[in-house]
C-alpha cells in the first residue's frame, strides 16, 4: 500500500538523521573552548594533575581515531561514561529520560485542550469582546516565563493554599518506591495495583505539568486561533452553512481543515517543551534527563551531553515522524 | 401576479464595518423571481451582487450586517427569522451552489459522508443507506456516471465540471424551491459551463424551481434567463425580462454593457472610467461620473426605483433620471 | 526640503498612523523605553551592587519599596537597574539577529538548489529545544554578555531566515515582480525595491516576537547563573536567589523582578500582536 511505502522511506530516514546528529554533535563539542579536565580537576590543580585527567579521558588523541572510536561505540549502545560521575551515560539516560518525558507528554496535553478552547473561542467571535478578551489572555500567560510560573505556582498552590505537595521530586519524601516497568509513574503505579502511589504520583506531577501547560497553552493558542480564523473564513466553511448544517458542525469543518498545521505545531512545541521541562526539573528537583543535561552543560561533562543530544535528536524525529504518518492518515489529499 | 411571486426582496441594506469606513455593500436593493423563473443578477465585480444573495441567506458575518429590508420567501421574512428557522431554511428551501466546487466541497469527508451530513443536519437521524441512495439517485440525476464510486471518493478526485454538478447535488438533495447560484461557471473550462449551465436550467425552471444565477457574464444571462436584475455599486438599476431589456434597455449603464459586448455588425463601445467607492459615496447617482445622458440633476440627487416603459410587457423598473427613451433610442441607432 | 528630510518625514507620518490604527503597539513601543530610560537615569534609593546585610528579608514597606532580600539588597533598586542590563541586551541581540538574518533569507530565496537545502538544514534547529542550545552556547563560550548576544543570535537567525525566505518567495510567485523583471529590472534591483518593502513589514512582526523571547530566554539564562556577574543584577539571577524565600512565603524577591520581566515580554508582544492585526486587517 502507499501508505506503507511512504512510512518506510521515513523509517529509513532515521538511522540517516541519527547519523548527522551524532557527527554534530561530537564535532560541535569538540571544537568548543574550554577544557573539562580543567573543570574536573578544580580551582587549584596542578598543571600534570590537569594532564593526568586528559590522558585519562583521552582527550589527547587525535580528532580523527576519537571520532571513529565514538562512532563505534555509539553503535554497540556504549555512551561513554559520566566525567564526574563515571557512571554509563545510557544507564543514566534509561533511568531519566521517562521522568522528562512524561512530564513533557502531560505538560502537551494540557496545553493543547487550553490552547485549542482558547483559539477556536477567538477565533469564533473574532474581532468581538471574547476574542480581545482571549488574546489578552493569551498574551499575558505567553509573557510569563516557565520558571516564574512554576514559582508563582509553587506560592499560591503550595505555600498558600496548600493544594500542592512541597516541590520536591516525583514522589516526595514519601518513601513509596515504585517499580520501574516504563518509568511512566503514571503507568507503573496502575500496572503494580499501587493506588496509593497512583495518587502521589498525580499530585507531584500536578505543579510542574500546570506550570509548563499554561505558559505553552498560550502559545499554542495564538496558532490555533489564527488558523481556525482562516478555516472559518473559507468558502468551506460557507457554504458548509449554505447547506444549513448547525454551527457546531460547521466549527468542526473548520477544524478539520485547521487540523494540519496545528499538528504540526503541537510538534514543534514539544521540542521546546523539552527545553523548558529542563528549567522546571531543576526548581521541583525532578530527576530527569532535563536537569541531567544543564548540570552537565554547566561542568562541561562532554558525554552527558552527546548523550543528552542523541536523546533529544532522536525522540523528536521520532515525534515528527508520527507526525507525518498521522497527517498522512488524516488528510486524503496527501496521499495522490 | 403577486401569488406565484416566490422570492421578493425589499430594500435591502448591509453594510460592512472596515477600518477605512461602513462600506455600504448593499444599498437599498430590491427585486423579486416568480416561480419557474431563472433570474439573473448581473454587474461589475464589486457591485455587490455576491453581497445581496449572501444577505438572502443570512450569510453575512460580522464585520457585515444587514440592517434594514424584507426577504419574503413564498410570503415569510428570512431576516426576521431566528438562526434556527434560518439554518432550516438553508438546503431545505434554498439551494446554494458556489463558484469554485474545490473550494465550497470539504476535502477530508468522502463525498457521501457530505450528503449525509445534509441530510441528517434537516431531517435527523437517517440511515446511511437511505442517505446513500438518495444521493446515488441526485448524483444520476445531475448527470454524473458512475455514482456508487464517485459517492466513495474524495473531491480532489474529481474533474471541475463533476465536481460542480455534486455541489449542484448538494443542493438538490433537498428539494428546495429556490436555487441561488454564485458564478456557478467561473472557475470551469467553457465547454464545461454550457452543459452546467444546460444542467442549471433543466434542473430548476423545468422542475418547478426558481433560480437566482449570479454573474458578469452578460452572454449567459441573454441566453438562459427570464429576468435580469443589473446591479451597479451596490443598487439595482434596471430590472425586466431579459428579452425586453436586452431589446430596449432602460438605463444608461445597461446600454454601456450592452454595447460593449461584441456583436456582429455592430460598434464595440466600452465604457470609460471606474465603479465609485463604497465609503465615500459620491451624492447623487453613483454611475453620473461614466453616464454620457447625465444631467444635473444626476449629481444632485440619488435617483429612486420606477417603473418603466409601462406599456411593454412584464414589470420593469429602472433607477435613473433620464427618460427611458432617450436611453433605449441610442441602442436603436447602432443597430 | 531635501530629499532625505523628505523621506524621514513621509516614514513619520507612516509610523503615527500605524500607531493610530494599532495602539497596542504604541503602548507596548512605551513601556519598553520607559523601562530602558529609568534603567539608565532614574535615581534609585539604594545602591543595586551593595548589600545591607542588617536588614535581610525584610517584606515591602516605606523604607524598601519592594523589599529586600536574602543578602539584604534593595529589590526597587536591583529591578530597577537590572533593566538597564537585560532590556538592551534583548534588544541589540534581536536587532542583529534581524540585521543579518533578513538579507540572509532574501539571499536565500532565489532560486538554485542550494537554498532548499540549506533551509531543510535549518529546520533541524527548530525542533531542538532553544533555550538549552543557548545555555551550551554561553558556556562553552564563555561565560560572558557578548557571548549572551551570540547565542541569541545563533537560535534567531535561522528563524528570520525562513521566515524572510518564505514571504520573499511568495511575492517573487506574484503578478508585480513578474512586471518589474519584464520591464527588465535586475534581480538586485527587484529585491530592493519591490520586495524589500513588502518583507519589511513581516520583519518587524518578527522581531518583537524574537525581543520578546530574547528576554525570556536571558532572564532563563541567568536564572541558572549562565552569562551573570554577580552581584551585578539581572532579573533572572534574582529570581533565582528568591527561590528558596518564595517556598518559604518571603515572596517579593521573586514577584518583582519576575513583574518586570513579564512586563518587558508582555510588552513586545503586544507590539508584535499590533504588527500582526494590521496585517490581518490590511487583506
Amino acid at each position: 500500500m502507499v501508505l506503507m511505502r511512504l512510512i518506510g522511506k521515513r523509517l529509513l530516514l532515521i538511522p540517516i538523521s541519527l547519523f548527522i546528529l551524532v557527527s554534530l554533535s561530537f564535532l560541535l563539542l569538540e571544537l568548543m573552548p574550554g577544557n573539562p579536565a580543567v573543570t574536573i580537576a578544580g580551582d587549584f590543580a596542578s598543571d600534570s594533575e590537569i594532564e593526568k585527567i586528559e590522558e585519562s579521558l583521552g582527550l589527547n588523541d587525535p580528532l580523527g581515531a576519537r571520532y571513529l572510536s565514538y562512532l563505534g561505540s555509539v553503535v554497540r549502545g556504549d555512551l561513554g561514561r559520566s566525567f564526574f560521575s563515571d557512571q554509563p551515560v545510557l544507564g543514566e539516560l534509561r533511568e531519566r529520560l521517562p521522568a522528562t518525558m512524561e512530564l513533557v507528554f502531560l505538560s502537551l496535553i494540557v496545553a493543547a485542550i487550553v490552547g485549542l478552547f482558547l483559539g477556536v473561542l477567538g477565533a469564533y467571535y473574532r474581532g468581538r469582546k471574547v476574542d480581545q478578551g482571549t488574546r489578552g489572555t493569551v498574551t499575558l500567560f505567553q509573557s510569563i516565563p516557565d520558571f516564574l510560573m512554576a514559582l508563582l505556582l509553587i506560592f499560591f498552590l503550595f505555600y498558600l493554599w496548600s493544594v500542592a505537595p512541597a516541590p520536591v521530586g516525583r514522589l516526595g519524601f514519601s518513601g513509596v518506591s515504585v517499580e520501574p516497568i516504563t518509568g511512566f509513574l503514571l503507568v507503573d503505579t496502575l500496572v503494580a495495583g499501587d493506588l496509593n502511589a497512583f495518587v502521589l504520583a498525580g499530585q507531584h506531577l500536578l505543579l510542574p505539568v500546570l506550570a509548563l501547560g499554561i505558559v505553552y497553552a498560550a502559545y499554542f493558542g495564538k496558532t490555533a486561533r489564527s488558523t481556525m480564523a482562516t478555516a472559518l473564513d473559507s468558502t468551506q466553511v460557507e457554504f458548509a452553512r449554505a447547506c444549513g448544517l448547525s454551527e457546531w458542525k460547521v466549527v468542526y469543518y473548520a477544524f478539520l481543515q485547521a487540523r494540519t498545521p496545528i499538528l504540526t505545531y503541537g510538534a514543534i512545541l514539544f521540542g521546546a517543551l523539552i527545553g523548558g521541562a529542563a528549567i522546571i526539573e531543576t526548581i521541583f528537583s525532578w530527576p530527569g534527563a532535563g536537569s541531567w543535561a544543564l548540570t552537565a552543560i554547566l561542568s562541561l561533562d562532554i558525554p552527558v551531553i552527546q548523550g543528552f543530544i542523541l536523546a533529544a535528536g532522536f525522540v523528536t524525529i521520532t515525534v515528527f515522524l508520527l507526525l507525518d504518518v498521522l497527517i498522512l492518515l488524516l488528510d486524503p489529499r496527501v496521499r495522490l | 401576479m403577486g401569488e406565484t411571486k416566490l422570492l421578493d426582496v425589499r430594500g435591502v441594506v448591509a453594510n460592512y464595518d472596515s477600518p477605512r469606513g461602513v462600506v455600504k455593500a448593499v444599498n437599498a436593493v430590491s427585486f423579486s423571481a416568480d416561480r419557474r423563473e431563472m433570474v439573473g443578477i448581473v454587474g461589475e465585480s464589486g457591485c455587490g451582487k455576491s453581497a445581496t444573495i449572501r444577505a438572502l441567506l443570512g450569510l453575512i458575518r460580522p464585520p457585515g450586517k444587514v440592517v434594514e429590508g424584507e426577504v419574503l420567501l413564498d410570503g415569510q421574512d428570512l431576516l426576521k427569522m431566528t438562526k434556527k428557522e434560518i439554518r432550516q431554511v438553508r438546503g431545505d428551501k434554498i439551494g446554494f451552489v458556489a463558484q469554485n466546487p474545490f473550494a465550497a466541497l470539504n476535502p477530508i469527508y468522502k463525498i457521501h459522508k457530505q450528503f449525509h451530513n445534509v441530510i441528517r443536519a434537516h431531517e435527523g437521524r437517517s440511515s446511511s443507506r437511505s442517505t446513500r441512495k438518495r444521493a446515488v439517485d441526485m448524483l444520476t440525476a445531475v448527470g454524473i456516471p458512475g455514482p456508487e464510486r464517485i459517492l466513495d471518493g474524495y473531491a480532489h478526485e474529481l474533474s471541475g465540471g463533476m465536481a460542480q454538478r455534486v455541489v449542484i447535488a448538494l443542493a438538490l438533495i433537498l428539494d428546495p424551491e429556490l436555487i441561488v447560484a454564485d458564478e456557478p461557471t467561473t472557475a470551469l473550462d467553457v465547454t464545461i459551463q454550457r452543459q452546467i449551465l444546460d444542467l442549471l436550467r433543466r434542473k430548476t425552471v423545468d422542475e418547478g424551481r426558481s433560480l437566482l444565477l449570479v454573474t458578469h457574464d452578460l452572454g449567459v444571462v441573454a441566453q438562459y434567463c427570464d429576468r435580469v436584475v443589473v446591479m451597479y455599486a451596490g443598487k439595482v438599476v434596471e430590472t425586466g425580462l431579459v428579452s425586453e431589456v436586452f431589446a430596449r434597455p432602460a438605463h444608461p449603464y445597461t446600454l454601456g454593457l450592452l454595447q460593449s459586448v461584441p456583436r456582429r455588425g455592430l460598434k464595440v463601445r466600452t465604457l470609460g472610467g471606474r465603479v465609485p467607492s463604497l465609503i465615500d459615496y459620491p451624492p447623487g447617482c453613483a454611475f453620473a461620473d461614466r453616464c454620457v445622458f447625465a444631467i444635473d440633476q444626476c449629481r444632485e440627487d440619488i435617483p429612486e426605483l420606477r417603473p418603466a416603459f409601462p406599456s411593454g410587457r412584464g414589470v420593469r423598473e429602472v433607477r435613473c433620471h433620464v427618460n427611458e427613451q432617450e436611453v433605449c433610442a441610442d441602442a436603436a441607432v447602432d443597430r | 526640503m531635501s530629499d532625505l528630510g523628505k523621506r524621514t518625514l513621509e516614514i513619520l507620518k507612516r509610523f503615527l498612523s500605524v500607531l493610530r490604527s494599532q495602539p497596542a503597539i504604541g503602548v507596548g513601543i512605551t513601556v519598553v523605553l520607559a523601562m530602558l530610560l529609568a534603567g539608565f537615569f532614574l535615581p534609585l534609593p539604594y545602591s543595586p551592587t551593595r548589600p545591607d546585610p542588617l536588614n535581610v528579608l525584610q517584606p515591602p514597606s516605606s523604607l524598601h519599596w519592594f523589599g529586600t532580600d536574602s543578602d539584604g539588597f534593595d529589590v526597587f533598586s536591583r529591578t530597577i537597574a537590572a533593566a538597564a542590563r537585560d532590556l538592551p541586551l534583548a534588544l541589540i541581540g534581536t536587532f542583529l539577529s534581524a540585521l543579518v538574518g533578513v538579507p540572509l533569507g532574501l539571499l536565500a530565496s532565489t532560486k538554485g538548489p542550494w537554498s532548499e537545502r540549506i533551509m531543510r538544514g535549518l529546520d533541524v534547529f527548530q525542533s531542538f529545544p532553544l533555550v538549552i542550545l543557548a545555555i551550551a552556547i554561553v558556556t562553552l563560550m564563555g561565560n560572558r554578555l557578548e557571548n549572551v548576544v551570540i547565542a541569541i543570535l545563533i537560535v534567531n537567525v535561522p528563524r528570520f531566515m525562513r521566515l524572510v525566505r518564505s514571504e520573499a518567495l511568495s511575492l517573487r510567485e506574484s503578478r508585480f515582480i513578474e512586471a518589474a523583471r519584464a520591464v527588465g529590472a535586475t534581480p538586485i534591483r527587484v529585491m530592493r525595491k519591490h520586495m524589500f518593502p513588502n518583507v519589511v513589514g513581516v520583519a518587524l512582526a518578527q522581531t518583537s516576537i524574537a525581543a520578546a523571547q530574547a528576554i525570556g530566554i536571558i532572564a532563563a539564562l541567568s536564572f541558572l547563573g549562565v552569562g551573570v556577574s554577580p552581584p551585578n543584577p539581572s532579573w533572572g539571577l534574582m529570581i533565582q536567589t528568591g527561590v528558596r524565600s518564595i517556598t518559604t512565603g518571603d515572596w517579593w524577591v521573586v514577584v518583582f523582578p519576575g513583574l518586570a520581566v513579564l512586563i518587558a515580554v508582555a510588552a513586545f508582544n503586544l507590539v508584535a500582536d499590533g504588527l500582526q492585526m494590521r496585517q490581518e486587517n490590511e487583506r
